[in-house]
């Protein structure tokens, strides 16, 4: 299944080197302005600093994952793809690796330079040496261990939406994939309306505690978001390796 | 052997066949030329061949292998040079360091060979080469490949005068008895001095599938300025001077070169008469009667 698979991954390397190098530049560079600004305002290590980290990652995930079969989107591309002696399992698992674990760990690794550069300019501008927020920590403010996972399940769905999003259509990939993102957004967000407005006596009667809490609470809901992020994101990666194996020379056949 | 029995193929589900119940057989030690018009499915056929595309009918047999299965064992050992192809922004080097070790019998010694036929260089950086240039790397390292089938589609677009004199120079030299080249092109005089064996297509039907020498010892070919005969040949093209024409051969005259201009007329015009010297598949012959 997976015949050829460290061949393609130094094929990938060798001819993609460029690319990839200026991709993790890139990462590493959003993530070091947004330790400047932060350094020089004297904010971070909080919630909103985390969120706008978060919301960093997602946005380069998305990007990054919809390039993931970009050589599929010409006709030469797609015939050197799909006849390189290599089983089709290989040519897909190279390109989830790249936009899957490999992107997450350089995204983390560019977390901890943004935070660097941060303390550093903290030092600089206020005097004062920061500490450093933890992912981890960071992400427990969500509501402890299952909103660490709530994170992480959310961000494996987006990964996985946008990797589907690329096997399905090589072309204009991104602004496709973001039209069915939207309309899941809109779906879950009417979902979660109607579900607090069945709960709105017992929330009302909560009032001051934590709402995030409630909602990401290991008790129920929290459990079945993370369910169905993780449950989403693998089927969404077997129907791209479907999708992949079974294409042709002619974009869109059939 | 490359077996094709009965392929059909439609890029649409209720669209006319590109191809219709074509029924080939290419032998190992053939350099095959696939001439036909323009949309008659010749670079169709080479995807289906290369397992690019998946019959709607129809079967294709290469040493065993069904091709749109892509099989690791099928696809190291065969390649394509499509019409268009793109090469990664890499030196020469890196390229080889990144797609000879896919193909078990790359020759290193091969490829630097066709590459001085070729009169390239191989400190080179592609991103840097016109498309004539990328094109005679890219031939060079296909040759290299010694893949036992080599697909070519137009591969001497794009090449200048000595470029395709290169290219035939290489492909000679890159023939062995276990191989099967298949050239497909508009390009007639680019490849008739290398060719040993024809197939022409039309729309939907093989019309000749026939190897240089059966055509020779049944057909001569000529230029002639006497209008009479040409009048009487079974075909004749107007030219500068004369006629090319075509007659049935003399069996006690010399075999000549086989015209592949006229031949293509010929096929296209008169495939009965293609049929009837027994040029043409049976399947075509039942085709054409219909």
């Amino acid at each position: 299944m997976l015949t050829n698979f460290s061949l393609v991954l130094k094929k990938e390397w060798i001819e993609r080197r460029r690319m990839l190098i200026v991709g993790v530049i890139s990462v590493f560079s959003a993530y070091i302005i947004i330790g400047l600004m932060l350094g020089l305002l004297g904010l971070g290590g909080g919630y909103g600093s985390f969120i706008l980290s978060y919301l960093i990652a997602i946005i380069l995930c998305m990007i990054f994952s919809s390039f993931a079969f970009s050589s599929m989107k010409e006709k030469s591309g797609r015939i050197s793809t799909l006849t390189l002696p290599a089983s089709p399992g290989a040519k897909y698992l190279s390109r989830l690796l790249v936009t899957g674990p490999c992107l997450l760990l350089i995204i983390i690794a560019g977390f901890y330079l943004g935070e660097s550069v941060r303390i550093l300019m903290a030092k600089i501008q206020h005097g004062y040496w920061g500490s450093y927020s933890s992912i981890v920590q960071s992400a427990s403010m969500f509501g402890g261990a299952s909103g660490v996972m709530v994170i992480l399940s959310s961000y494996v769905f987006y990964q996985a939406l946008f990797f589907w999003g690329s096997a399905m259509w090589p072309r204009f990939s991104f602004i496709k994939t973001m039209l069915v993102f939207a309309i899941i957004e809109t779906v879950q967000s009417i979902a979660v309306i109607i579900w607090l407005l069945s709960k709105r006596y017992e929330l009302e009667a909560m009032a001051t505690q934590d709402i995030h809490a409630e909602v990401y609470d290991i008790n129920p809901f929290g459990v079945w978001s993370i369910a169905i992020n993780f449950a989403i994101a693998a089927a969404l990666y077997v129907w791209a390796y479907y999708r992949f194996r079974r294409d042709n020379v002619v974009y869109k056949l059939f | 052997m490359l077996a094709i029995n009965n392929l059909s193929f439609s890029y649409r589900r209720k669209a006319p066949m590109v191809l219709d119940n074509y029924n080939l057989k290419i032998e190992k030690g053939t350099i095959c030329g696939l001439l036909g018009p323009n949309g008659t499915g010749k670079s169709t056929l080479l995807y289906l061949i290369a397992g690019l595309l998946k019959p709607t009918s129809g079967n294709i047999d290469y040493n065993g292998f069904n091709p749109h299965d892509r099989k690791v064992d099928f696809l190291n050992d065969i390649f394509i040079v499509p019409e268009e192809f793109s090469l990664p922004p890499i030196s020469i080097e890196d390229f080889i360091k990144a797609n000879a070790q896919f193909y078990p019998k790359f020759s290193r010694d091969d490829f630097e060979k066709f590459l001085a036929i070729f009169e390239m260089g191989h400190d080179l950086n592609l991103d840097r080469l016109s498309m004539g240039q990328k094109k005679r790397v890219f031939l060079s390292f296909a040759l290299a490949c010694n893949t036992s089938l080599l697909l070519l589609d137009e591969p001497t677009n794009g090449l200048d005068i000595p470029g395709k004199r290169c290219f035939r120079k290489a492909v000679l030299e890159s023939m062995t008895d276990d191989r099967i080249i298949i050239i497909s092109t508009h390009q007639v005089y680019d490849v008739d001095r290398i060719l040993d064996h024809i197939i022409v297509a039309s729309p939907g039907k093989v019309l000749l599938n026939a190897d240089m020498r059966s055509i020779s010892r049944q057909l001569s070919f000529s230029f002639s300025p006497d209008r009479n005969r040409s009048q009487l040949a079974l075909l004749s093209l107007e030219a500068p001077g004369g006629y090319h024409i075509v007659e049935l051969a003399d069996s006690d005259a010399e075999e000549t070169d086989v015209n592949l201009e006229t031949l293509f007329e010929l096929a296209i015009n008169r495939p009965e008469l293609i049929a009837q010297l027994g040029l043409a598949p049976a399947s075509s012959l039942h085709s054409s009667q219909n």
